[in-house]
């Protein structure tokens, strides 16, 4: 909410001829990507905005990019055709980092078993608080793909894809039950979001 | 070594706070790295101040002084101004278990590392907190058990009109307007600073700064019954410190930008203030005492103002606020110059509260963004005869017909604001509250007719609490068990469908009333709560009425000491400090309310009530509209 919030006063600052609402509290025509979770950083969100007045990529990403509170960037604005389908509706899957320590002594082979092992697991319950109780879900049909790097200074990045649409996601809480036997997570990043049309955006390093 | 070394060295600390940042809630209170937030390197300036908010991020953020201060300051390249607000208490457990202090949100520098720690006084019932902040960075609570090398502590802000209980812990508060002052004041340590001269010589040539009070040159002798017996005042202080007030409010400093959080205030929005002062003369309110003459600015300034600062911060509301908003001579003018200007961003407009008496539909509905929700009112009390006491001239004709028009214009929730334990009051009074709520809520169910199990009256009741520099400042204040008697006699007759009553807790009101007429003793107290574990004494849910009982026993102070009755011929603890206003206008005040004889409101020239702050200070009231006769 806090980053919506600052997202649509950059726009205001901007002077950006947005459209607005109707009816009695007239909003901004914004409609975002998947939340992030409190405390998760990322470099791949999205936005769909509504202009009244067609602008091209690239007046917009300078309107925006001039007037970005500190500690958010603008990466790329592409034009979208009229009634092009939901952001939310498009994003088939989300990849994650995380960064983590270990409580363990375990040398850097003992960590790729580790992970190895729990790819491999066919299952992979958790039980998720719902409005009207608890319910236990399989996440491992959810999980599609991860990649392990050991850093320099002793420190793991776990890379992971996950599902997201209507079948479900994980969450990074998820893994971080899974995860919190053997490592402590020091970060959390969400580095890219794939669309249905096979575009894989994430930030050019 | 430089501090900035130093600093390096504790990058152990440095990581220990990133890791309680991500664990307490909201941290994006203790972060900073707001829009418009400076951050200016540490070496490069004369001084260093910390402006100090003693309550949540949330609250203190919506300060507009504080925001104000921050820009005037940090405009001036010779210094620079942070900011900290009071933690959580999952924070100060935090900060306390690794034994961290407290630091500022920009560059994060323990509180002891800037030369002045600049604390506001909004309410009485954050004192705990400034105690609390300063223990946690670090700084004895006691001026005198401070060194050559801590920070100077301040205070502004209304509270130190009678800073009496915190006499003990601060080396110097401000009174009256500090947007000049603060630069003077500056300027002062800085040179003393460079030029090696000792804290009591720099806080001695601070004395010749208009507005500066320095407690310690002051001594108070106590005679019988905890009653003054003398203030003795020593050279070069001067007997009596008269409040200071900008030469010309209309061409006062108004920042370039202004600060857009990232977590959510409680009034997130801009502000200016249209005007200062307030000329209606209501004899219980000590903002409309304290903050006289009335001094409005421009349609032109404010207007110029307005559009820097929307485009500048984005924000999507602007409050216009004042003491009593409605009042502005040119306040048509300025809405539809707003309105022309700002609809199309759909920039919302609001006024902190609406005068029964200046209320009008066409008005209201320009502070109304869509939907009618709840309007508020404030008769502050029941019948006509108080009212004519506290110089709030409404007739109930009044008060019925405007609720009359609200209700037609299609508002269906009203909300009124009454204080009970006003002077003179009777159980008369108080059915008047309850026969006012009433016929509001049938003119409200006859008005809207099939609708009308939607309109609503919510009948908000606080206990009036005497402030110093009022005419009430004499009078006593109803005990607990009155207020809850009085709160009782309405809880058992506001009942039935459309009418809620709420009430302020009876204790807080205790408390409130003793340090707000307060004297230097009740620093003591002040300590003793504090240990027991009072902080965030506002909060309904934090306040601790036992322990502050067991810290007034234990200090052997009585609260009946302070809510008593003053006879006019007492010393009062705060009769060293002067807002301009004469005693003898107080006193005739007073007299008056007893007779129930009105004092007009002094906007017009001719009815000027010689309160003495014009010829005091020097100061004339200045309007936008040029003077009316």
């Amino acid at each position: 909410m806090d980053v919506i919030r600052a997202l649509i006063r950059t726009i205001r600052r901007a002077g950006l001829p947005v459209a607005f609402s109707s009816g009695f509290n007239p909003k901004p025509q914004l409609a975002f990507g998947p939340p992030l979770p409190l405390g998760v950083e990322s470099e791949a969100e999205y936005f769909d905005l509504e202009l009244t007045v067609a602008l091209s990529a690239e007046e917009v990403a300078q309107a925006l990019k001039q007037n970005l509170p500190p500690g958010l960037d603008v990466l790329t604005v592409h034009q979208l055709a009229p009634k092009a389908p939901s952001l939310m509706a498009q994003v088939t899957s989300i990849d994650y980092r995380f960064i983590l320590s270990r409580k363990t002594p375990w040398s850097d082979n003992q960590v790729a078993e580790w992970f190895g092992a729990l790819w491999s697991r066919s299952e992979l319950p958790v039980t998720k608080k719902t409005p009207t109780g608890e319910k236990k879900v399989d996440l491992r049909p959810l999980w599609h793909d991860y990649k392990l790097d050991f850093q320099n200074d002793g420190l793991i990045s776990f890379r992971v894809q996950v599902a997201f649409g209507p079948g479900g996601t994980i969450r990074p809480d998820d893994f971080g039950s899974l995860l919190a036997a053997a490592f402590q997570i020091e970060e959390i990043r969400r580095t890219a979001v794939t669309f249905k049309d096979g575009e894989r955006r994430q930030k050019v390093h | 070594m430089s501090t900035t070394d130093q600093w390096k060295q504790e990058g152990t600390k440095i990581n220990n706070y990133e890791k309680i940042l991500a664990r307490v809630e909201k941290p994006a209170r203790y972060t900073g790295g707001e829009l418009n937030a400076v951050i200016k390197p540490w070496t490069n300036v004369r001084l260093r101040v910390v402006l100090a908010f003693p309550d949540l991020y949330e609250i203190g953020f919506s300060h507009l002084g504080l925001r104000l201060l921050y820009q005037r300051i940090n405009d001036d390249p010779a210094y620079l101004a942070e900011r900290v607000y009071a933690p959580a208490p999952d924070m100060e457990r935090e900060l306390r278990a690794a034994q961290l202090p407290l630091f500022s949100l920009e560059t994060r520098h323990p509180l002891d590392r800037f030369d002045v720690v600049g604390f506001t006084l909004q309410y009485e019932l954050s004192y705990t907190n400034i105690l609390n902040m300063l223990n946690l960075a670090g700084i004895p609570l006691k001026r005198e058990e401070r060194g050559e090398a801590h920070p100077l502590i301040i205070g502004g802000g209304p509270g130190s009109y009678n800073p009496e209980p915190l006499a003990a812990f601060f080396d110097l508060f401000f009174l009256g307007e500090g947007e000049e002052a603060i630069l003077e004041i500056l300027a002062i340590i800085a040179d003393g600073k460079e030029k090696g001269k000792s804290r009591q010589e720099i806080k001695e040539a601070l004395l010749k700064v208009e507005g500066v009070y320095l407690p310690e040159y002051y001594t108070v002798a106590y005679g019988e019954e905890g009653k003054i017996a003398a203030v003795h005042p020593t050279p070069p202080a001067p007997p009596v410190v008269r409040k200071r007030v900008l030469a010309d409010f209309s061409t006062a400093y108004l920042p370039d930008k202004d600060l857009v959080p990232w977590l959510e205030p409680v009034h997130d929005r801009a502000m200016v203030e249209l005007f200062r002062g307030c000329t209606r003369g209501c004899r219980f309110c000590q903002a409309g005492m304290i903050y006289r003459p009335v001094r409005e600015r421009s349609t032109a300034v404010l207007m110029e103002y307005l559009k820097k600062i929307i485009a500048q911060t984005g924000y999507e509301e602007v409050s216009l606020t004042s003491l009593s908003s409605a009042d502005y001579s040119k306040i048509q003018e300025l809405l539809s110059s707003l309105t022309d200007c700002f609809s199309a961003q759909k920039v919302k407009f609001s006024l902190p509260s609406l005068r029964i008496d200046s209320f009008s539909p066409e008005l209201a509905a320009c502070f109304q963004s869509g939907r009618k929700g709840g309007l508020t009112f404030a008769p502050e009390a029941g019948t006509e005869r108080l009212r004519r006491v506290i110089n709030k001239n409404l007739t109930d004709e009044e008060i019925l017909a405007t609720t009359r028009e609200a209700f037609a214009a299609g508002w269906q929730r009203l909300k009124l604001y009454f204080m009970i334990g006003l002077p003179t009051e009777t159980e008369r009074d108080l059915e008047g509250i309850v026969t006012l709520a009433r016929e509001i809520l049938s003119i409200g169910r006859h008005l809207h007719g099939p609708k009308a199990g939607r309109v609503q009256v919510t009948v908000s009741v606080s206990t009036f609490v005497p402030k110093p520099h009022t005419p009430f400042q004499w009078r006593p204040q109803i005990s607990l068990a009155e207020t809850e008697r009085r709160q009782n006699f309405l809880k058992e007759r506001l009942v039935g469908r459309g009418l809620q009553f709420s009430w302020h807790d009876p204790s807080l009101s205790q408390l409130e009333g003793v340090l707000s007429r307060g004297d230097r003793r009740l620093g003591q107290t002040l300590v003793k709560a504090w240990e027991l574990g009072c902080t965030f004494d506002s909060w309904p849910d934090r306040f601790r009425w036992d322990l502050w009982q067991e810290a007034f026993a234990a200090t052997g102070l009585k609260v009946e000491e302070y809510t008593r009755a003053r006879a006019y011929d007492e010393i009062l603890p705060w009769d060293h400090l002067s807002a301009g206003l004469k005693k003898s206008y107080l006193h005739k005040e007073d007299q008056w309310a007893e007779e129930g004889r009105i004092t007009p409101d002094c906007r017009p020239r001719q009815n000027c009530s010689t309160c003495g702050v014009c010829s005091t200070l020097n100061v004339r009231p200045q309007l936008a509209g040029g003077e009316k006769d």
